[in-house]
């Protein structure tokens, strides 16, 4: 059938305007879905609302959707027959039945209810052109399918991939460790040919927070989070360092383990900062505890409290006191009275370091600290003093005047006797009897045949005599009175008659301290130990606190050399 | 019309005397101080106390910032106007930037905590483009519109473009075909560059060279001017009467058409600029969503 249907705009002004389209076909839907063959729109317009049809005698008739409302002359109906003049109203739209024109066998008008927004008028346009995208969306530039893809790379490549290799790298690492990690690599050979085929692009390791320390690079750990990071949403726990390292002197202190029980490993050592910085060296590490040590420690230290290096006190040092068992370490501070070293050596630094010299062999000469003390290899502390090395130049142990090149051990008294019985023996039997002099040592004995006994007893003799003379020159008047104390043991005979009381030096004054020669090198030796000035063995040349306090100052010092704790003490310092 | 809209936009920066950016200002000073509050054990990072307050507040502020997402869609329901909301949503993301770098405390380095905080930069640098956007855009849309709708223009050229062709078919056959190959290919809208750079790249299908040439060649006929232009020679060629009133009315039409392209190519390029820095903003504030739960979720795992 044909129909005509007339859309009249603006019907409530005097000029309307009204447009003519012309359907060839059976039926036509009036309804909101865009299959519509009339298109309205606005509230109560269901997609497929009405149908118009023709009948078979030739008129036309209407049929409602379901659930649509159609008015025919204001009376709701599902279904009617159209007359000329009938008003068909479908919502707010109104459809009059008019006269067909020749040749059409049914003509509508509709007057649209302008009040509802045309958003689709575009259908009553007519381009001649094809009408290209006029939005982003329509160009295919939605957000959303872009949101999508962006959400599911970051997902993908940022915890997809990076988790599958930590639960895979997890069967190496989680049970704990490099030495099961180093184990676990050998027996995991044919496991990690299987995951092979799994080859991630890359690692966990784009999960790293901040650069390892630079110790820590090793081909074991820098790719591997499971080292270290054993048990999921758990901090690193002390077994992990302890894998590798040894368990540190300090948190283990007998009786001061309760101080410690509640710091770990990671308290104080921290990865993946920037700067590096995995060892704390502020004063709060040591402070936080030493403030008040009675405290923490249940009175049992007996250290004194300290808050900084401005309050620190007196410095200590460990003094080695003879004692009947041997030596013993004492520790006291520098400021206490009568403090004396008993290294039981007999020596003047105030002599040796006189500037106008000293006598030598070579003559006069004049010695600086340098010439005996002697910085070890690292340049922290200084070599032990020995005789042989630092005094034998100058303090000779010959014995014999015409002899000057033989010297006796510098070892205790029977072992010198020994060495000097030894020498006049020697001497008596080349010579074949006393000499008076090595000098006349050039007739060699020329007695063919054995010797008399009495020859041997002759020879003992004598060479006891002198040496027994030797010995009491050198244990008594000059060798060694010079730099030990020698006792004579009256009524006692041979090599018992004196004894020379043990010397020894300390090594090491502050042990607890990690003082560094070397980094003090463009400072005089003077600046620090007064030895110009000492007299006698028994002065401590060990500089006070107020030495250090003329360059050092606390660690927030600005005007002089900020000096935390570290700076001289170690945390994990033996004790 | 000019300066309505400019007032409407900018109130958002100045809605209420500026309140949100004296919020901003605050949170950035507060992050500031907690930031430099001393902290001996180690440098200034992301694992601190600092660190972790920082990246709370940055976290939390990344969530209510998403949230105007869903605030704006349902405009009269929920706390505060849609105005109030973005105002905010323009000064927090600002501080945003300040707060996210404090937490990190300048580090950066090749892994997903620094593509998290990438994507945010990404996201607040593309939101500096939408203000900007919003602040200027509208007026120039309104200049350019007048008080129609874009539907209205494209009616316009429908209509022009009918009388074109039945002032056309009464000229001559060449004149009819030169009309309808103008109508027939005109470029209007399309993808992304087209839209966006507003260029025509319209085209027309002219006779060759020589007055008895049956070539047709397409040429270029950017702003209708090569259509123009042969009208504007048949005209001159033309002996008066009758066919002269026709050509000078197809030139005033095609003037028209010209212009109201031109009205509707700025229209599309500025609704294309109004809307292209959410392109970016949007689906990068989602990809940060992801990236800010993988990045909070690996420091826990690998605590």
């Amino acid at each position: 059938m044909r129909i005509l249907v007339r859309t009249i705009a603006n019907a409530k002004k005097e000029a309307f305007e009204y447009q003519d389209v012309e359907y060839v076909r059976d039926s036509i839907l009036v309804g909101s879905s865009s299959k519509s063959t009339v298109l309205l729109e606005g509230n109560g317009v269901l997609p497929n609302h009405a149908m118009l049809s023709l009948r078979r005698d030739g008129t036309a008739q209407i049929k409602a959707d379901s659930g649509a409302e159609v008015k025919v002359n204001d009376i709701e109906q599902r279904r009617a027959v159209l007359r000329v003049g009938d008003r068909i109203m479908i919502a707010t739209h109104q459809l009059r039945v008019i006269e067909a024109p020749h040749g059409f066998d049914l003509a509508l008008a509709l007057v649209l209810d302008e009040s509802v927004e045309q958003t689709s008028g575009a259908k009553d346009r007519n381009l001649e052109f094809p009408l290209g995208a006029m939005t982003l969306k329509d160009a295919g530039l939605g957000r959303r399918p872009w949101a999508w893809f962006l959400m599911m790379l970051v997902f993908i490549c940022g915890f997809a991939i990076p988790f599958a290799d930590s639960l895979m790298g997890s069967s190496v690492s989680a049970t704990s460790g490099i030495a099961n990690h180093k184990m676990a690599a050998n027996s995991s050979a044919e496991n990690k040919f299987s995951l092979e085929y799994l080859q991630l692009p890359f690692t966990d390791s784009i999960w790293i927070s901040g650069p390892l320390h630079s110790v820590h690079r090793t081909p074991e750990l820098r790719d591997n989070c499971g080292a270290c990071h054993q048990s999921a949403f758990v901090s690193v726990e002390d077994k992990a360092c302890l894998d590798c390292h040894e368990a540190p002197e300090h948190a283990v202190n007998p009786g001061h383990e309760n101080a410690f029980s509640e710091l770990n490993c990671i308290g104080c050592h921290r990865e993946h900062n920037e700067p590096s910085h995995l060892i704390r060296e502020d004063e709060a590490l040591c402070v936080d505890c030493h403030v008040n040590l009675a405290d923490v420690t249940n009175a049992s230290s007996e250290l004194e409290n300290v808050s900084g290096f401005d309050t620190h006190p007196e410095l200590k040092i460990s003094l080695l006191q003879p004692s009947d068992s041997g030596w013993n370490v004492n520790r006291f501070t520098l400021t206490d009275d009568h403090l004396k070293e008993q290294s039981n050596l007999a020596f003047s630094h105030l002599q040796h370091l006189n500037p106008d010299g000293i006598d030598g062999p070579d003559g006069v000469q004049t010695m600086a600290c340098i010439d005996c003390h002697q910085p070890e290899q690292n340049g922290k502390l200084m070599q032990p003093i020995t005789m042989e090395q630092h005094c034998s130049g100058c303090h000779s142990l010959a014995f014999e005047p015409t002899d000057s090149e033989r010297q006796v051990p510098h070892d205790e008294p029977a072992k010198v006797l020994r060495a000097l019985e030894e020498y006049y023996a020697r001497l008596y039997a080349i010579q074949g009897g006393p000499v008076e002099s090595v000098l006349e040592l050039s007739r060699p004995a020329q007695r063919p045949g054995k010797p008399p006994k009495s020859f041997y007893a002759a020879m003992k003799a004598w060479a006891d005599d002198k040496a027994l003379d030797a010995a009491t020159t050198l244990m008594e008047e000059s060798a060694c009175q010079s730099c030990h104390q020698v006792s004579i043991n009256e009524g006692k005979l041979g090599a018992e008659r004196w004894t020379v009381l043990p010397v020894r030096l300390s090594k090491v004054w502050m042990p607890k301290a990690t003082f560094d020669h070397s980094a003090h090198d463009s400072m005089e030796c003077a600046g620090c130990h007064e030895a110009e000035k000492s007299e006698v063995s028994s002065d401590i040349i060990m500089p006070y606190l107020n030495n250090c306090k003329q360059c050092h100052g606390g660690e927030k010092s600005t005007m002089m050399v900020a000096t935390g704790c570290v700076g001289c003490h170690g945390y994990h310092a033996e004790n | 019309m000019r300066v309505a809209p400019k007032v409407f936009h900018q109130s958002i920066l100045r809605y209420q005397q500026y309140r949100y950016g004296w919020w901003a200002l605050g949170l950035a000073l507060l992050s500031w101080v907690i930031y430099m509050f001393p902290n001996v054990e180690q440098p200034p990072n992301g694992g601190s106390w600092q660190g972790y307050t920082l990246g709370t507040i940055g976290a939390l502020l990344i969530l209510w910032l998403l949230w105007l997402g869903v605030r704006k869609r349902r405009y009269a329901r929920g706390s505060g106007t849609v105005q109030g909301w973005v105002s905010a949503h323009v000064y927090l993301g600002t501080a945003l930037l300040w707060v996210a770098t404090l937490h990190c405390a300048f580090q950066f380095g090749w892994n997903l905590h620094t593509l998290a905080y990438g994507l945010m930069v990404a996201v607040v640098v593309s939101g500096f483009v939408g203000i900007w956007a919003y602040l200027n855009i509208p007026e120039k849309m309104a200049r350019n519109r007048g008080d129609k709708s874009l539907e209205d223009t494209l009616l316009q050229i429908s209509e022009v473009d009918t009388q074109c062709l039945r002032i056309a078919k009464n000229v001559d056959a060449e004149i009819a075909r030169l009309v309808q190959s103008a109508l027939d290919r005109t470029e209007l809208g399309g993808g992304f560059y087209r839209q966006l750079s507003g260029r025509d790249y319209s085209s027309v299908e002219v006779r060759g060279d020589g007055e008895s040439s049956t070539v047709q060649k397409l040429v270029r006929n950017r702003d209708q001017k090569r259509v123009i232009q042969r009208l504007a020679e048949r005209q001159s060629l033309s002996r008066g009467g009758e066919e002269t009133i026709l050509l000078q009315e197809l030139l005033w039409l095609f003037a028209r058409r010209k212009s109201l392209l031109q009205q509707v190519r700025k229209d599309v390029r500025w609704q294309g600029w109004l809307q292209v820095w959410l392109l970016f903003h949007v689906p990068m504030s989602l990809a940060l969503l992801v990236a800010l739960s993988i990045h909070i979720f690996s420091v826990f795992y690998y605590w």
